[in-house]
């Protein structure tokens, strides 16, 4: 089974970039543009890695991340050096 | 303003410049390893995509370096006598077939016969009008509206650019001429602008001795209106 990846960002172009790169490696990647639709979204797809941005429309990459660790309690995060 | 404050501004300012100029270098960036990695081709689709990058950000560069200069005083004008409704109408005119083409409804309001001869640059004032236009263009929804009038009041002519949803808070409209301000909802570089615009705007309106402020619009969008002083004029 092919592992999903969510990636949420709001510049499409670094998203469709990020994109490429991923399904180039044979995953099933998924993009959300916005902050609000995504605690939904990973209830319901239950992706194997999430890359968030931080600033986000909608709702903030780190609220984001913390709503998603009281489901998902085990969740490891890394931040990139530039945020 | 005292030393540490400016001092502060002048941090933040340069911080918000880092940060505006990283997102199209990035892009460029990430397309141009694309390239090379193999995982986009070289097509007029991709070349095209490059292209437009590299004008987003000239267009920030430029914009700021005119920022620069008008902080610096150095900005220069070249001043004439002229008509100032003429050069409304010219803008108004090149404008048309976008606004047609995003479905966005251009009407203006102005008389046949009114006429302003201000003391002006007309590149500037030219420029003045397309940020405006431009600034409705991005951010009034297809269907929507933009009306723009002028009319003689006293020494001044007085513009309007009113347009449609959406609107825009109060806080927002008190915030609108700061540098990189830019309303929630429309940071998405997608919608085009840095936030530039209405900063610019409002260096031109101030060379010219007027005046500019925004408010909520009676159409449901933003009103931007302007004054700025006329020596011979006509209703």
């Amino acid at each position: 089974m092919t592992e999903k990846i969510l990636i949420v960002e709001d510049e499409p172009k670094l998203a469709a970039l990020l994109a490429d790169y991923l399904k180039a490696s044979r995953f099933e990647v998924f993009t959300l543009f916005e902050g609000t639709q995504v605690e939904a979204w990973v209830r319901e797809n239950k992706p194997s890695l999430i890359i968030l941005d931080i600033m986000l429309p909608g709702r903030d990459g780190m609220e984001i991340c913390k709503a998603i660790r009281t489901f998902f309690p085990y969740t490891n995060h890394y931040s990139d050096s530039k945020n | 303003m005292t030393l540490e404050k400016h001092e502060k501004e002048r941090r933040q300012w340069v911080a918000d410049i880092s940060h505006e100029l990283r997102t199209p270098v990035a892009v460029l960036q990430g397309e141009i390893e694309a390239l090379l990695d193999g995982i986009h081709n070289s097509t007029p689709e991709t070349i095209r995509s490059l292209h437009a990058e590299t004008l987003r950000l000239k267009r920030l560069v430029d914009d700021l370096y005119q920022i620069s200069l008008s902080d610096l005083g150095t900005l220069s004008y070249r001043k004439e006598n002229l008509d100032l409704v003429e050069t409304l109408r010219d803008s108004i005119q090149s404008y048309r077939a976008e606004f047609d083409r995003q479905g966005i409804a251009l009407k203006e309001n102005i008389s046949g016969d009114i006429k302003a001869i201000v003391f002006a640059d007309r590149e500037r004032l030219g420029q003045l009008f397309t940020n405006l236009l431009e600034n409705s263009l991005r951010y009034t929804d297809a269907g929507g509206m933009l009306e723009i009038g002028a009319k003689i009041n006293g020494d001044f002519i007085m513009i309007e650019f009113q347009d449609s949803k959406p609107g825009v808070s109060m806080e927002d409209v008190e915030r609108l001429f700061e540098r990189f301000y830019r309303v929630e909802g429309s940071r998405n570089r997608s919608s085009g602008g840095a936030g530039l615009g209405l900063t610019i705007s409002k260096n031109i309106v101030d060379a010219h001795e007027g005046i500019i402020s925004a408010h909520p619009s009676l159409l449901g969008g933003l009103l931007i209106r302007i004054r700025i002083p006329v020596f011979e004029g006509r209703q």
